[in-house]
């Protein structure tokens, strides 16, 4: 019988930095591609974060914490000095999937470091990624364990994605969409939801033979919405857009962590949650970064369409012992709330319209960009 | 004992319609639709003859009939395209056939006005307005459902040495992107689209439709635009992963050569054989290359395990489907992949067109030229 999994969590946010005259904008703070450091990005360059950031942000991305109260407590923490540094430059700090009208095409544009490596081999695709996500990490320390939970977890990824969606906005326009950034991020080859591994051998064949045959050049190329993390005993969660308030990160958090202490223990009973074709959880996606909470997602046990709402609400019934068990539900309370009052892609929205929309949209989408820097700088 | 594939043959194309002032995509389709020429009827059970509009105003689609043997494809091909031409004309527009436009913008584009394009477009918002993109789609004929699917299932593996001849969109908005095939990138923006799963039977794939269309994603099966489906209405398998080759002496030789690959399959399966259904994140693998690099990068041959030159695959596939070629009595048509091989697909002609012109440092009009280059070759032998 293999160990429980220890489920520690770790979290990696990337942030916006804003010019406080322009709102456009100026610097993001992310992680190279080669060495995975944190890094304070402009379109001229890299500077290096202070070593106590760097410490924060290296610390925080390993999932080491088995407290969420502490989670979040570090996370507070890091979102407070990435503030101070953006003050120090007399600038501005957001935390959003998209920024609402920056565009890749301007020329003073910082490229997005995660992908920089393989710039020259995406071309246009990787150049358009000006995309913000948060990861979340959660320590599964037996690989077939991990493996399991991969395949299954894929179900909820799209009622999961519902409660974070931040980018109805791209390059100064209404997209339509709640999550446009998982678009953009699907445009990447090994992105979205995997396929289905048999086996941690299956995983590791595939992406042996991806190295051998230079489709990567390592594992960390692999960018699914979920996967086994190339260095830390964990699976990592890449769907979730960036969320401007700390509360509805731990939230999601706390319920990604409940999840996956749910699938482990159905394992351990020998049930699993229903396998279903890739295909069928795509559509669900779909819906999820179309329309959000607001949207119909698909009960494929029932093969009925239900609100996202009810749904998200059901997953957080099932997994509820879970959550006690691990003691989070102040945490996860809080994701009732997000339910009702929607995500910041919805308050994104509203102050768009509230400042007069497509007819006014530059003046309108500044004002997004003012309401997204306010929510991520209370931390402040 | 199944019923061997009729292998009957037909193309749908999608073409632009474009000012010959300006270069930029004409909206014109409803003018089009309404005169009389443009109105062709539907022959029932048969690929449909006549124009055809497409979510963009600036789209037209025509689609060959049914045909038997590839020297009937191209004879219709070419007549089609003569017809479009020719009521392009007397309006005074041209018509050019690549996957994307060259410069003109999908913001400032007019959608078709009919109900089913003003649904595509509330449903799928930015994502649909985008949909700028101007496809092929190659039909066989193959009779028996399961052989559909169970072709669908291995001819995957080739589709991306198909996507790698055809490849005419290395322009987008105004910019050259560095990719042989911008389309495929944008059209896998909307869902039900890029390489299918596998399913064990047709009774498998008639249960997903089903349950798609039990639960409201679908209409029906015309909504799954993967890049290789069983057709909902005709019975074929529709490959739908080529962008639109300019010349339509490529689209009759790459159109062959997908009748001779399914031709092949079936022969595999008379044999108690098969190809290998490899997993479709390593298919994808390919695609990504081909998308990309078009026939001067390497692809994977996942057999061997090594990387090869996909000019040189793509030689071992036309050697590998030789004898059905002779059956099937397309040697002439195949024979221009040679050609396509030597001198490279649309998107290779493009960009040397727009470099010749002075690429980015001349880029408005070195645009202009490459619309004027395609128009040109869209009309090459017809």
């Amino acid at each position: 019988m293999p160990h429980s999994p220890s489920l520690r969590l770790g979290i990696e946010e990337e942030y916006q930095i804003i010019d406080p005259e322009t709102r456009n904008l100026r610097y993001i703070i992310t992680r190279t591609a080669r060495n995975e450091q944190p890094v304070l990005r402009g379109h001229d360059g890299d500077t290096p974060l202070s070593p106590d950031l760097t410490r924060r942000m290296t610390e925080l991305a390993s999932p080491t914490i088995s407290n969420l109260a502490e989670l979040k407590e570090a996370l507070i923490e890091q979102r407070r000095a990435v503030c101070a540094l953006a003050q120090q430059r007399d600038m501005l700090m957001a935390a959003a999937g998209t920024h609402p009208f920056a565009s890749w095409k301007e020329p003073d544009m910082p490229l997005h470091g995660r992908y920089e490596g393989v710039m020259e081999e995406m071309r246009t695709v990787a150049r358009r990624l000006l995309i913000f996500g948060t990861h979340i990490h959660v320590a599964i320390e037996d690989p077939a364990a991990a493996i399991d939970v991969m395949n299954v977890v894929r179900y909820m990824l799209p009622h999961l994605l519902t409660l974070s969606t931040s980018s109805p906005f791209w390059a100064g326009r209404d997209t339509g969409l709640k999550s446009y950034r998982a678009i953009l991020h699907e445009n990447l080859p090994r992105s979205g939801i995997p396929e289905f591994f048999a086996s941690p051998s299956e995983y590791r064949h595939y992406v042996d033979l991806l190295i051998k045959t230079h489709c990567i050049r390592g594992e960390n190329d692999i960018w699914w919405d979920v996967r086994p993390h190339h260095e830390y005993p964990s699976l990592e969660f890449r769907l979730f857009d960036m969320m401007p308030v700390v509360e509805d990160v731990i939230g999601v958090v706390a319920v990604v962590q409940a999840v996956t202490a749910w699938l482990i223990d159905l394992r351990a009973k020998n049930i699993s949650f229903r396998l279903y074709p890739r295909g069928l959880i795509e559509e669900n996606k779909w819906r999820a970064e179309r329309y959000g909470l607001d949207g119909m997602l698909i009960d494929f046990g029932k093969e009925r369409q239900l609100p996202a709402r009810a749904l998200v609400r059901e997953l957080l019934r099932l997994a509820a012992p879970y959550i006690d068990r691990l003691g989070t539900r102040r945490e996860v309370d809080h994701l009732y709330t997000v339910i009702e009052r929607g995500t910041s892609a919805d308050r994104q929205r509203r102050v768009f319209l509230q400042h007069g929309g497509k007819s006014n949209t530059e003046q309108a989408l500044r004002a997004v960009v003012d309401s997204v820097v306010a929510e991520t700088m209370i931390c402040r | 004992m199944m019923t061997p594939p009729s292998l009957t043959i037909g193309i749908e194309e999608e073409y632009q319609i474009i000012d010959p002032e300006t270069r930029e995509l004409k909206s014109f389709i409803t003018q089009f639709m309404e005169s009389k020429e443009g109105a062709v009827e539907v022959q029932k059970g048969e690929l449909k003859a006549g124009v055809k509009p497409e979510l963009h105003a600036s789209m037209v689609e025509l689609g060959t009939p049914v045909c038997h043997s590839v020297a009937e494809l191209r004879t219709a091909l070419f007549a089609q395209r003569a017809a479009i031409f020719e009521l392009a004309a007397q309006r005074g527009l041209q018509i050019a056939a690549a996957s994307t436009h060259p410069f003109s913008h999908w913001l400032g584009q007019e959608i078709s006005p009919y109900e089913r394009y003003t649904k595509t477009v509330e449903d799928h918002q930015v994502i649909a307005q985008r949909m700028l993109i101007f496809g092929m789609h190659v039909h066989v004929g193959v009779e028996d459902r399961d052989f559909a699917i169970d072709c669908m299932n291995t001819v995957r593996y080739t589709l991306p040495h198909i996507l790698a001849l055809t490849t005419s969109s290395p322009f987008w908005s105004g910019r050259h992107t560095g990719l042989k095939s911008y389309r495929s990138i944008v059209f896998e923006d909307l869902p039900r689209t890029g390489l299918p799963e596998t399913f064990s039977s047709w009774a498998a794939f008639d249960r997903f439709v089903q349950r798609l269309v039990n639960t409201g994603c679908i209409a029906d099966g015309s909504k799954i635009w993967w890049d290789v489906r069983p057709h909902y209405a005709f019975p074929t398998l529709e490959f739908r992963v080529p962008d639109i080759c300019t010349r339509a002496e490529d689209a009759v030789a790459v159109a062959a050569l997908l009748q001779a690959i399914v031709a092949w399959m079936w022969n595999l399966r008379k044999h108690n054989m098969t190809f290998r259904t490899y997993r479709r994140d390593l298919v994808a693998e390919n695609k990504w290359r081909a998308l990309r690099d078009g026939l001067d990068g390497k692809m994977i041959d996942f057999g061997k395990e090594a990387e090869v030159a996909t000019r040189q695959l793509v030689r071992e596939l036309l050697l590998l489907v030789d004898e059905q070629i002779d059956e099937l009595g397309s040697r002439d048509e195949v024979e221009v992949i040679y050609r396509i091989l030597e001198e490279g697909t649309s998107a290779d002609r493009q960009v040397r067109v727009y470099q010749q012109h002075g690429g980015d440092a001349n880029r408005e009009q070195a645009l202009r030229a490459v619309v004027d280059h395609l128009v040109r070759e869209t009309a090459e032998g017809i």
